[in-house]
């Protein structure tokens, strides 16, 4: 290899020679480093201590007492209650809303990386909770229902979810259950004939709103320094330093605005789903979803939109990866999942099971068998 | 001076393969104007310039990108601090942020911009125009706080 000199060396070490392979090996650090500073620079200026003081936490705020509801009554929430756990509003009597937002299992369809609807066929996406679920400042995966009420229909005209053939078939069963029909008078009383689409989406809704689970963390942020371990206050440390809270803030820590997913790293699949873009159709909504809570994240897996990622470290690993562009440690990924836990509160007793006297068959109990559903199975598993 | 050409020759290709091999995406994808801060919040002329001068460079996909900006390894130091900043805040697109969101995003950058943390140390000696002064910050913030009455980010939900 030809060799040279470095002229301003020379002049410093009188004759000292530089072969060009050292020459590499001395300019490849310098350039590493800056890379290495260009991946790393916010972790690098983040490190500086995260105070958990009240100016780094008000981007968060506690659970209210009850999710926004206009007239929310007893009436209509027993009512609403009496819907989400009714099988006879799916094609096949076999599922209910309950079927796949469990409240008895915080919300969710545990287990499962997308439910399987009235027909065996599986679903789009991963069943999101319910619990908080009216935090969230619009519904579904993409934000395609603007309201829990405006939500609520929606699985039950999906043809893979309960596959009612449209409102006229769920009011036709509605209004001939004598039941139904003095529940829906209960309800509202004012309107002569009440058994309409709307106001059963709306009792569901309304049944919905109250299904909050208050959690230690809301406990902490109105004062009680107790109500962390030293833990979950490391994990809230590496929760800010990581920029998580740029996304997860506000009262359902999450759930208040649409993101990109792979923002800082394009994520690997580009294809199977593109999130809004499928609904608006502009070129800026690719990728871009609703960003999910984080209120009993540790028991709502598996989780991500399609439901592919079955451990809760795992998930926390890929979002400070592709969202913030962080590599986080194991001891870091683990010091954020006990925060998480702190984010996890009771079920409410009063709400968290079915109402006397439901038809609540599991939708697995009632699926028909067919070619269609056996490879759709196989292909959700 | 042949060494200093071979120098000066080694570290272009180094450069030049560096840029074709790790190509920088920034990821700008043209916004709907309609959906930016300006047309989404209507903030007075001078808070919107300020925003423009400091922080759309980073927090948008309307920002300049210098011609270094694409040679490496600064073409990754430049993608890297432009997707961090839009995950952070994305003034192009705020019309994906809900009322409460809209309304954090505000006091935290009102926070930044006080405590002289945002444009950054590191950013400001190659962008000599992008320091914020305590005017600047001062005005946004009293504008932060006028913003309780509007409806677009009025209470939390």
């Amino acid at each position: 290899m030809t060799k040279f000199d470095l002229p301003g060396c020379r002049a410093k070490e009188a004759g000292r020679k530089y072969s060009a392979a050292k020459m590499a090996l001395w300019l490849m650090p310098l350039l590493a480093v800056s890379i290495v500073l260009g991946c790393h620079r916010g972790s690098n200026s983040l490190q500086a201590a995260i105070s958990i003081q009240p100016a780094n936490l008000l981007m968060f705020a506690p659970l209210p007492a009850a999710a926004p509801a206009d007239g929310i009554t007893a009436e209509k929430v027993n009512l609403g209650r009496k819907l989400y756990f009714d099988t006879h509003l799916s094609d096949n009597n076999s599922i209910s809303c309950n079927s796949c937002h469990d409240v008895a299992n915080y919300g969710a369809d545990k287990g499962h990386a997308v439910s399987i609807g009235h027909i065996g066929k599986p679903g789009g996406r991963n069943s999101p909770t319910v619990y908080n679920a009216g935090l969230q400042f619009v519904q579904f995966w993409d934000g395609r229902a603007p309201t829990l009420a405006a939500q609520a229909s929606g699985p039950m005209m999906n043809p893979v979810e309960m596959g009612m053939s449209g409102t006229d078939a769920v009011l036709a069963l509605l209004r001939t259950s004598p039941e139904y029909l003095s529940a829906f008078r209960n309800a509202y009383p004012a309107i002569k004939d009440p058994v309409t689409m709307d106001n059963a989406t709306d009792a569901i809704a309304q049944f919905e709103s109250r299904l909050l689970t208050p959690a230690p963390w809301d406990d902490y942020l109105r004062g009680n320094e107790n109500a962390l371990t030293a833990d979950q206050k490391d994990g809230l440390r590496v929760f800010l330093r990581t920029g998580c809270a740029a996304c997860h803030a506000g009262a359902g820590m999450g759930g208040n605005s649409y993101q990109k997913l792979g923002a800082f790293t394009d994520w690997p699949d580009q294809k199977s789903d593109t999130g809004r873009l499928a609904l608006t159709h502009e070129a800026r909504d690719a990728m871009y979803f609703k960003v999910p809570l984080l209120r009993n994240i540790d028991q709502t897996g598996p989780w991500f939109h399609n439901g592919q990622v079955t451990a809760l470290e795992d998930a926390v690993r890929l979002m400070a990866q592709y969202q913030t562009g962080h590599e986080l440690s194991s001891q870091d990924v683990g010091s954020i999942i006990s925060f998480l836990h702190a984010l996890t509160g009771p079920l409410p007793a009063e709400f968290a099971q079915a109402p006397a006297g439901a038809a609540t068959q599991k939708a697995s109990g009632n699926i028909k068998q067919g070619g269609a559903a056996n490879t759709a199975a196989g292909k959700v598993e | 001076m042949r060494r200093i050409i071979w120098l000066i020759a080694i570290v272009v290709v180094v450069l030049l393969v560096g840029s074709l091999v790790d190509r920088p995406n920034f990821d700008l994808t043209p916004a709907n104007p309609a959906a930016g801060f300006d047309a989404q919040l209507h903030p007075p002329q001078a808070v919107s310039d300020a925003l423009h001068k400091s922080c759309y460079n980073c927090h948008s996909t309307q920002g300049e990108i210098p011609w270094y900006a694409h040679v490496w390894p600064a073409s990754v130091l430049v993608q890297n601090d432009i997707r961090q900043g839009r995950t952070y805040m994305d003034l192009s697109n705020w019309s994906n942020l809900s009322p409460e969101m809209s309304r954090i995003r505000l006091i935290d950058s009102c926070r930044m911009m006080k405590e002289a943390k945002m444009p950054p140390a590191i950013y400001r000696p190659l962008h000599p125009g992008a320091a914020q002064s305590a005017q600047e910050a001062d005005a946004f913030c009293a504008w932060v706080n006028t913003q309780a009455a509007n409806p677009a980010i009025a209470a939390l939900r």
